[in-house]
């Protein structure tokens, strides 16, 4: 965050017209990201609410941009930049998705029962995309907007609610009500699908084993 | 199994939703307290269908980010964000919404059945032209069991002689599988481009850019003629093989045979299986997209309808389109766009869609 306050006392200079040659040897993707670092951030802010997450983010994207830059010259770096922004937003979504996971596998004092599958993921994530779109699809209007929202663009829950006008436990509501509808979409039709192979995935241990 | 504190859990369907309500909650920005930790640790020892239901929602969720794939690029946004306030931006966050519903409305019509048509007539009687209206798909059996599957729009001459099997590829895209015929040379005239099959299943697609080729079996030769493309005999320029899950692209440049051998491009692609599947979904009625812009799903799907298809709004060309089409109905896609996404179709005499955000222009 130093580094970048340093570029804009630099750049300021430079617009006012006395360091004309300092501002040359400021690459085009600093100059854009310090041009638009409010409006870079304000971007941000659909992704988190979190001010940290914020500066972080931006921070990243500049630092990949400007990574990107030094092998190839950028033809807009504005939008180039806040395309990595994005990019490193919606990266962002799937790590905390995965944050998520470990803190419940932390949290539970007993063992879950399988390993879970992630070898292929990728490329199931591939075929799963229909999928998922006909389980949103699903669900009732309001319901899948907000849902949309947040795993198609990412918002975070606060700037669903500020778009849509509701509040945030209506939006997170809307999310609950939203993942179980999926999940029973998801689960019927795979269930459909390999209903003669094996039945160990949604096989549910029935009885409490503590 | 008859412990009594069986009795004690809530139903499935309690726990479910305590788990959704966990998992959003832990979703959330807010800073997670101390607190909840130890709240959390609670709830999962409950019992070990709490710590599935939990966990299973978390993997979905998890999985569920594939959908970022549909999102549309920050370009147009970030520009609208600046120029539009809010209607715009919900008026076209609307059409996204849309863009998901229509996928599902169309996979819901899959699948096309062929009638394999055979003819047990003699070799020469195989000869002659073959073709595919508009939205059409056929198949046919030809005489020595080789199957050619005509896309839309297509037009194949079967030229079976003596000693060699030629077909010429006129318009459009077909598939081959051919019968092994040691003797018999099997050979495809595209363009000036020029295929040949070693015991093959190959699809070739004539297009103004040049010639597509994709083997799902086998190998094929690939070749040029310098040339026109109606004589047989003219000096042939070999440039290579395709084997089984390649794609190539030959760009046959002008018609002028001066310097046609410059003109030939060949592109070759080792393309993934999933992208090959998609480049062939055809053959069973079905065109695949995964998050392709509106544009490029337009311009596929123009293919098999005599519509001409206009975006008259330019916003609307990089919306994000995922799912299965059945390849014939057009007019099922054009009311989904419409009654589902706020997309204004717009029809201009018998044959001519424009299609533009409702909202816009209103």
């Amino acid at each position: 965050m130093t580094h970048n306050t340093g570029i804009k006392e630099k750049d300021t200079r430079g617009k006012r017209g006395k360091g004309q040659a300092e501002r040359r040897t400021l690459s085009d993707v600093t100059v854009a990201f310090v041009e638009h670092n409010t409006f870079i951030k304000k971007f941000l802010t659909r992704f988190f609410s979190n001010r940290h997450d914020i500066e972080d983010v931006a921070q990243e994207a500049y630092l990949r941009a400007y990574a990107a830059e030094q092998k190839k010259a950028i033809e807009q770096p504005k939008a180039f930049l806040f395309r990595i922004a994005r990019n490193v937003a919606l990266t962002r979504l799937t790590q905390k998705s995965r944050q998520i996971i470990d803190y419940i596998e932390e949290s539970s004092d007993s063992p879950f029962l399988e390993e879970m599958p992630s070898a292929d993921a990728e490329v199931e994530a591939e075929e799963s995309l229909g999928l998922y779109c006909e389980a949103v699809a699903s669900l009732p209007d309001k319901g899948r907007q907000v849902y949309l929202l947040r795993k198609v663009h990412g918002l975070s829950h606060k700037a669903i609610a500020e778009r849509m006008n509701l509040s945030v436990s209506s939006v997170e509501k809307y999310l609950v009500r939203g993942i179980l509808a999926c999940k029973t979409y998801v689960r019927r039709s795979e269930g459909a699908e390999a209903i003669e192979s094996s039945n160990k995935r949604s096989q549910k241990p029935t009885k409490g084993p503590s | 199994m008859t412990k009594p504190e069986i009795l004690k859990f809530p139903d499935r369907q309690v726990i479910d939703e305590e788990a959704a309500e966990w998992l959003i909650r832990l979703d959330s920005d807010r800073d997670r307290g101390a607190g909840e930790r130890a709240e959390l640790r609670e709830w999962l020892s409950r019992s070990a269908v709490h710590r599935e239901a939990l966990r299973e929602l978390a993997v979905l969720w998890d999985r569920m980010n594939v959908l970022t794939e549909l999102s549309v690029p920050l370009g147009g946004q970030v520009q609208d964000a600046k120029a539009l306030p809010k209607r715009g931006v919900r008026a076209r966050f609307g059409l996204r919404l849309a863009a998901v519903g229509v996928a599902t409305i169309l996979s819901v019509a899959l699948g096309l059945s062929y009638w394999l048509r055979t003819s047990d007539d003699g070799w020469l009687t195989t000869n002659g032209l073959y073709a595919t209206a508009v939205g059409q798909q056929s198949e046919t059996r030809l005489a020595d069991g080789s199957v050619v599957l005509l896309n839309t729009n297509s037009q194949i001459r079967v030229e079976y002689g003596e000693t060699y099997r030629d077909i010429r590829l006129l318009q459009g895209e077909a598939y081959f599988t051919v019968a092994k015929h040691e003797l018999l040379p099997f050979r495809v005239f595209a363009g000036n481009g020029h295929v040949q099959a070693v015991g093959t299943a190959f699809a070739v697609h004539l297009t103004d850019e040049g010639v597509n080729v994709t083997v799902t079996e086998g190998t094929v030769r690939l070749a040029v003629q310098a040339g026109s493309a109606a004589a047989n005999d003219s000096p042939v320029e070999e440039l290579g093989t395709l084997s089984a899950g390649q794609h190539a692209v030959f760009s046959t440049g002008g018609e002028q045979t001066s310097d046609a051998e410059d003109a030939v491009a060949l592109q070759r692609e080792e393309s993934d299986a999933a992208k090959f599947s998609k480049r062939l979904s055809w053959r069973e009625g079905v065109l695949i997209f995964n998050g392709e812009p509106l544009e490029t799903v337009l311009g596929e799907i123009s293919r098999y309808t005599t519509l001409t298809i206009d975006i008259a709004d330019p916003a609307l060309r990089s919306i994000k389109v995922g799912g299965r089409f059945p390849v014939s109905e057009t007019e099922f896609f054009l009311q989904a766009l419409e009654t589902n996404f706020g997309i204004r179709v717009t029809r201009s005499g018998r044959d001519h869609v424009s299609l533009s955000a409702a909202n816009d222009q209103s």
